[in-house]
């Protein structure tokens, strides 16, 4: 034991010394590295957190992003497609109403011509009538009597078919 | 083209004859025990105590002004002690489990740190080479007295040695540097009268020195004559400086400083605090007399079981061996290997002081970290098999019943005797 140097004070001495260094390190060191390392593991962890996060979110923005400009584009060409048939259906009425204008138009212009002619034959067959009566009183010397005579005009005109009409007018 | 290795070859070769032939040291005086250099009262600090003292105040300070101003972007100290911590810290953690581990690190990364920084410093010059002269013949004077003062007319009884170096006198002094110092070694056999001891090795030491002995008696007349001048005490017993010259002192140099670990009293001292630790560890974990139960267990005596029983009893005063022998390997292994590479790098500065003697200086840095991993690391080990619970051991007996002890952590089951 005394050749390996191996005695009781010694012993006691390396004793305290290390508990000396224990004690000092223990309370002073190493609690506020440990929680220097803690907080930093804590800070990268939540730092990787929210980059997760931010990453997911940019994905998700990138999705929504997406499916605004699908959407958008399906309602423009829905909108396209709408107007489109308003238009056609414009076209259609517009086309209709002209078409009924002009029917109209040529049947007031038939009727209009219509009128216009039998007011003429009306009008020429009583100039005629008068014309020939006056004619014949003049060839003939005669004067008979003006109302037999119209009647009798009449009757010739009737019985040719030409005074069907313009009998109504008088 | 190959003639450039071939000229360091031959530099390196010639550096090292050089060294051999001219800077050799002579051959080293080897103290297992940690020399005395002062002493404070009754205490005497020993060269290894006055090392712990210095490495301890460095290390403190070092590490309260390297950590005062911490920062979360490490830097300078703060991240080599951070880097330290964490990569002991993973280990530690993985060995023992987050939560045990937590409570295990401070210790035990104290005495890692703590170990190899005294093995890492023991390996720089300024250990083991400078120091104070101590004189043998004085030494062996004063033991001499005393034993013939205890046992008066008795002899020694078992073959004394003593070794040292012939070399100049004075007070603290470097190692010799050169081989022409000799190294003696006097042995006084056992039987050898107290009173004839002192005239013994001076005999011895007369031939080893190849003086004759007209000139021992020579010596011895001036001797006295040099004594006369020094203190009282010594006036009234005169050392007998035998054949050496008024000059000259057989003796040893007493570093001032030596590797703490290489005095087996500090390992030992750590050895009890690792012990402490892991059984306050066991207690704290298991209540004391769930950990007791370990060392006691009378349950199945109590019971009736008779043989069992007293297997449990002997199987108890085996685990207290184990915990005693434990301290004993923790401090041997430790001692044996800082002390035997001190002693090797001694040996080798003696054989081959350039060159080659790096090789070894490489080879106990590695030394130096692995003993202090391997203190620590069979600290953490014996803490997590204290506390675990032993209850698993008598599960297996019974074959079923697993189950009941699956909540201790995995670590519990590490490999036990490392």
């Amino acid at each position: 034991m005394d050749k390996l140097g191996l005695n009781l004070p010694g012993i006691v001495a390396q004793f305290v010394n290390f508990g000396i260094l224990l004690f000092i390190l223990w309370k002073f060191v190493l609690p506020p590295v440990q929680k220097m390392l803690d907080e930093r593991r804590q800070r990268i962890q939540e730092s990787l957190e929210t980059a997760d996060r931010m990453q997911a979110q940019a994905v998700n923005a990138e999705r929504d992003v997406q499916a605004k400009i699908e959407e958008g584009r399906q309602e423009s060409r829905r909108l396209v497609e709408a107007a489109q048939g308003i238009a056609s259906r414009i076209e259609a009425e517009a086309r209709e109403r002209a078409t009924a204008e002009v029917e109209q138009l040529r049947a007031r212009a038939l009727a209009d011509i219509q009128l216009e002619r039998d007011n003429a034959v009306a009008t020429l067959r009583r100039e005629f009538a008068d014309i020939t009566v006056t004619a014949a009183e003049k060839v003939i010397n005669q004067s008979l009597d003006r109302t037999a005579h119209q009647r009798l005009i009449q009757d010739v005109l009737s019985e040719s078919g030409m005074g069907s009409n313009g009998a109504s007018s008088r | 083209m190959k003639a450039k290795p071939l000229i360091i070859g031959l530099g390196v070769l010639a550096f090292m004859i050089v060294g051999f032939l001219f800077f050799k040291l002579p051959q080293p005086v080897i103290e297992i025990a940690p020399e005395k250099l002062f002493t404070i009262g009754p205490f005497t600090v020993t060269n290894t105590i006055f090392t712990a003292w210095l490495m301890i105040a460095i290390i403190a300070l070092v590490c309260i002004l390297g950590t005062r101003r911490l920062s979360i972007v490490p830097r300078g100290f703060q991240n080599v002690l951070e880097a330290a911590m964490e990569a002991f810290g993973s280990i530690v953690y993985n060995a023992a489990g987050e939560k045990n581990g937590r409570r295990f690190f401070p210790v035990v990364f104290i005495l890692f740190l703590y170990i190899v920084l005294c093995n890492w410093s023991a390996l720089t010059p300024v250990y083991n080479h400078i120091g104070l002269t101590e004189d043998i013949q004085e030494h062996f004077a004063h033991e001499v007295a005393e034993l013939e003062q205890e046992h008066p007319g008795g002899a020694f009884e078992t073959t004394e040695k003593h070794h040292g170096w012939v070399m100049k006198k004075s007070g603290v002094t470097l190692v010799p540097m050169f081989a022409d110092t000799k190294f003696i070694e006097v042995e006084i056999p056992a039987g050898t009268k107290y009173t004839d001891a002192m005239a013994v090795l001076n005999k011895e030491l007369a031939h080893k020195l190849g003086r004759d002995t007209t000139s021992t008696d020579h010596s011895q007349a001036t001797g006295h004559g040099a004594t006369g001048g020094l203190l009282a005490e010594e006036e009234e017993h005169p050392i007998d400086r035998g054949p050496l010259h008024e000059d000259e002192t057989y003796g040893f140099i007493a570093p001032f400083l030596r590797g703490v670990n290489s005095d087996i009293n500090a390992p030992l001292a750590y050895a009890l605090w690792s012990a402490i630790f892991v059984e306050f560890w066991g207690i704290t974990a298991l209540g004391l007399f769930g950990y007791g139960s370990k060392f006691f267990n009378f349950k199945r005596l109590l019971k009736g079981d008779i043989v069992n029983g007293l297997i449990d009893i002997f199987v108890g005063i085996l685990e207290f061996i184990s915990e005693l022998s434990r301290i004993i390997s923790f401090t041997f292994r430790l001692f044996g290997n800082i002390f035997a590479g001190e002693i090797l790098l001694f040996m080798m500065s003696f054989l081959m002081p350039f060159i080659l003697v790096d090789a070894f200086y490489a080879l106990e840095i590695f030394v130096g970290l692995i003993q202090g991993f391997v203190f620590a690391m069979l600290t953490t080990v014996f803490g997590v098999m204290a506390v675990a619970s032993h209850g698993d051991h008598d599960d297996h007996g019974g074959g079923h019943g697993h189950s009941k002890e699956e909540h201790h952590e995995a670590g519990a089951h590490s490999p036990a005797h490392a």
